[in-house]
C-alpha cells in the first residue's frame, strides 16, 4: 500500500500513468454535462412555485457542492505534502486552487442570476451566498500567498497550512454565518431542493454533479501534468513528451 | 517557563525602544474611527448604532497594521533561526509573541474605548459590553493574525498579504461579538455569544500556535 | 419536452434571460477552466521543444 503511495507520488510516474486522464475523463464529463443541461432545461418539470427559474439549480448546486470538494482535495493533498513532503502533493495542491475559486465564483454568480427571479434582488445575504463568498475569499488567499512565494522561489508550506487552517474553520464560518443569517432575517425563501424531488428532477442534477465532478478531475490531472513538466523539463522524459507529438 | 518570560521581557524591550511599533496601528485605529465618524455624520442616533460595530472593525485593522511587523525583526536578525535549532519549543516562543502583541496592542485599545465611546455617545452599559467583547474576542485576533504574519514572514512588503489571509478568518469571532452587542442592546442572554467567544478563543489558543511554529520552522530553515 | 416550440424555449414565462444566461456563464467558467491548461501545455511543449533544438545545434556547433 505505502509502496504504491510512493510510487504515485513520483512525479515521473504520476505523469506517464495519466497521459490519458485529462482528455477521457473531459470527454465524459462533457457528455454528461450536455446530457444533464439538456435534460435540465427541456425536460425537467417547472418548479410550482418558482416556475422555470428552477432550473438553475441544475449548474448552482451541483457547483457548490464540487467548489467545497475541491477545498477538502485541496486540504488533503496539502497535508499529504505537509506530512510525507510529497512535491507532487504540493503541486497537486496549487493546480486545485484555481479551479476551486473558479467554481465559488460561479456558484456566487448563478446564485445572483437565481436570486434575481425568486427573491427579487440580484444578491442576498443568504447563509449559504455568504459562506460560498468566504470560501472564495480563502481560495483566492491562497492564490495569491501562493503567487508570493512563487516570486520568492519558495516551496507552497506555507501555503499548504493556510489551507488546514482553512479547513479548520471552514466549517466554524458556516455554522456561524448560518446563526448570523437566522438572527438578522427571518428563513424565509431558501433556494434548497424540496425533500421530495421527483426523479425527472433529481436525475440530471446527478448527472451534473457526476459531470462536474469528472469536469474538475480532468482539469485537475491537466494542471498537474503542466505543472510536472514545467519543473522537470530539464528531464529526458520531458524532452521526449516536448517531442512525441 | 524561563523561556516564556524572557522571549516577553525581550519583546517589551523592544517596544520600548520603537515605540512607533504598538503607537502607529493606535493612531491608526483612532483615524480609521475617525473617518467612519466623519463618513456617518454627527447625527447621535446613527452613531450609537453603529459605533461599536467600527470601534471594533478598525480595532481589527489595527492589529493586522502591527502584526505585519511581528516576527520581522527576529527573522532578519537571525534570533529565529536561533529559537529554531536550541532545545527551546517554539510553541511557547509564538505564544509569548502572541501574548506580547496583545498587551501592547488590545490592552491600550480597551483602556481607549471608554473615551471614545462617550465621544460615541455610548452610554455606560453599551461600553462595558464594547470592553467585555473586546475583551473576549481579542486574544482569538491576536492569534490568527501572528499565523499570518508567520505565514508571509519571508515575504517582502507583506502587509496586504496578511490582510488577505487572515481577514476571512475574523468572520465567525466578528459575528459573535456583534450578535453579543446586539443582545446586549436588546436585554437578551448574553450567554450563548460569551460561551462561543470563549470557545473560538480556546479552539485558536490550541491550534493557531502550532499553525505559527510551523510556519516560522519552514521560513526559517529556508 | 415542456415547450411546446423554439419561442416558448427562450422566453420561459420571462425567466428565459435568467436561466440561459446563467447556463451561458457556467459554460463560460467551464471553457476558460479548460481552455487555460491547454494552452499552457501547447506553450510548453513549443518552449520544450526549443530548447531541445538549441541543445542539438549548440552540440552540432561545438562539433
Amino acid at each position: 500500500m505505502l509502496g504504491w503511495f510512493h510510487r504515485l507520488g513520483s512525479p515521473k510516474t504520476f505523469f506517464g500513468m495519466s497521459q490519458s486522464w485529462p482528455k477521457t475523463f473531459g470527454l465524459l464529463s462533457l457528455v454528461l454535462l450536455a446530457l444533464g443541461t439538456v435534460w435540465g432545461l427541456l425536460f425537467a418539470p417547472p418548479d410550482y412555485q418558482q416556475g422555470h427559474s428552477v432550473r438553475i439549480m441544475y449548474v448552482h448546486v451541483p457547483a457548490a457542492a464540487v467548489a467545497q470538494s475541491c477545498y477538502l482535495i485541496m486540504a488533503i493533498s496539502s497535508a499529504v505534502f505537509l506530512i510525507w513532503n510529497i512535491k507532487l502533493a504540493d503541486w497537486a495542491a496549487k493546480s486545485m486552487a484555481p479551479i476551486g475559486a473558479s467554481l465559488a465564483f460561479l456558484v456566487l454568480i448563478t446564485g445572483a442570476i437565481w436570486g434575481k427571479p425568486t427573491w427579487g434582488t440580484w444578491w442576498v445575504w443568504d447563509a449559504r451566498l455568504t459562506s460560498t463568498l468566504v470560501l472564495l475569499l480563502l481560495y483566492l488567499g491562497i492564490i495569491a500567498l501562493r503567487n508570493a512565494l512563487e516570486e520568492k522561489g519558495n516551496d507552497g508550506r506555507p501555503c499548504a497550512v493556510l489551507a488546514l487552517v482553512g479547513l479548520v474553520n471552514l466549517p466554524i464560518i458556516k455554522y456561524s454565518v448560518d446563526w448570523w443569517f437566522t438572527l438578522h432575517q427571518p428563513a424565509s425563501f431558501t433556494l434548497t431542493e424540496k425533500p421530495k424531488m421527483p426523479p425527472e428532477m433529481w436525475i440530471p442534477l446527478l448527472l451534473m454533479a457526476a459531470g462536474y465532478y469528472l469536469f474538475v478531475f480532468s482539469v485537475w490531472t491537466s494542471r498537474i501534468r503542466n505543472e510536472i513538466i514545467s519543473r522537470e523539463r530539464k528531464t529526458a522524459w520531458a524532452k521526449a513528451w516536448a517531442g512525441s507529438q | 517557563m524561563t523561556f516564556f518570560y524572557r522571549t516577553i521581557a525581550r519583546e517589551f524591550l523592544n517596544y520600548r525602544r520603537k515605540p512607533g511599533l504598538f503607537l502607529n496601528p493606535l493612531i491608526f485605529f483612532g483615524l480609521v474611527v475617525f473617518l467612519f465618524v466623519v463618513g456617518l455624520g454627527p447625527d447621535e442616533a446613527k452613531l450609537n448604532q453603529a459605533a461599536s460595530i467600527f470601534i471594533l472593525v478598525a480595532s481589527l485593522l489595527s492589529v493586522l497594521m502591527s502584526a505585519e511587523s511581528a516576527f520581522d525583526q527576529d527573522y532578519e536578525e537571525g534570533s529565529l533561526e536561533l529559537v529554531v535549532v536550541s532545545s527551546n519549543s517554539l510553541l511557547i516562543y509564538s505564544l509569548a509573541k502572541s501574548l506580547a502583541h496583545w498587551v501592547v496592542t488590545f490592552l491600550p485599545l480597551i483602556l481607549l474605548v471608554p473615551f471614545i465611546g462617550i465621544g460615541l455617545f455610548l452610554d455606560v452599559e453599551q461600553i462595558w459590553v464594547l470592553c467585555l467583547g473586546i475583551l473576549l474576542v481579542s486574544p482569538t485576533i491576536i492569534l490568527l493574525a501572528s499565523v499570518g504574519a508567520a505565514m508571509t514572514i519571508s515575504l517582502p512588503r507583506n502587509g496586504v498579504l496578511i490582510g488577505l489571509l487572515v481577514l476571512p478568518f475574523y468572520v465567525p469571532p466578528l459575528i459573535f461579538v456583534t450578535g453579543l452587542f446586539e443582545a446586549a442592546l436588546l436585554k437578551q442572554n448574553v450567554f450563548p455569544y460569551v460561551y462561543w467567544l470563549i470557545g473560538l478563543l480556546f479552539l485558536a489558543l490550541g491550534l493557531a500556535p502550532s499553525a505559527t511554529s510551523a510556519c516560522l520552522r519552514i521560513a526559517a530553515e529556508d | 419536452m415542456i415547450f411546446e416550440n423554439l419561442e416558448d424555449f427562450f422566453w420561459m414565462e420571462g425567466l428565459g434571460p435568467f436561466v440561459l444566461g446563467a447556463y451561458f456563464i457556467t459554460f463560460v467558467v467551464l471553457g476558460i477552466n479548460l481552455f487555460f491548461p491547454m494552452i499552457r501545455e501547447k506553450r510548453l511543449r513549443f518552449e520544450l521543444r526549443n530548447e531541445n533544438y538549441e541543445l542539438r545545434s549548440d552540440a552540432r556547433f561545438e562539433e
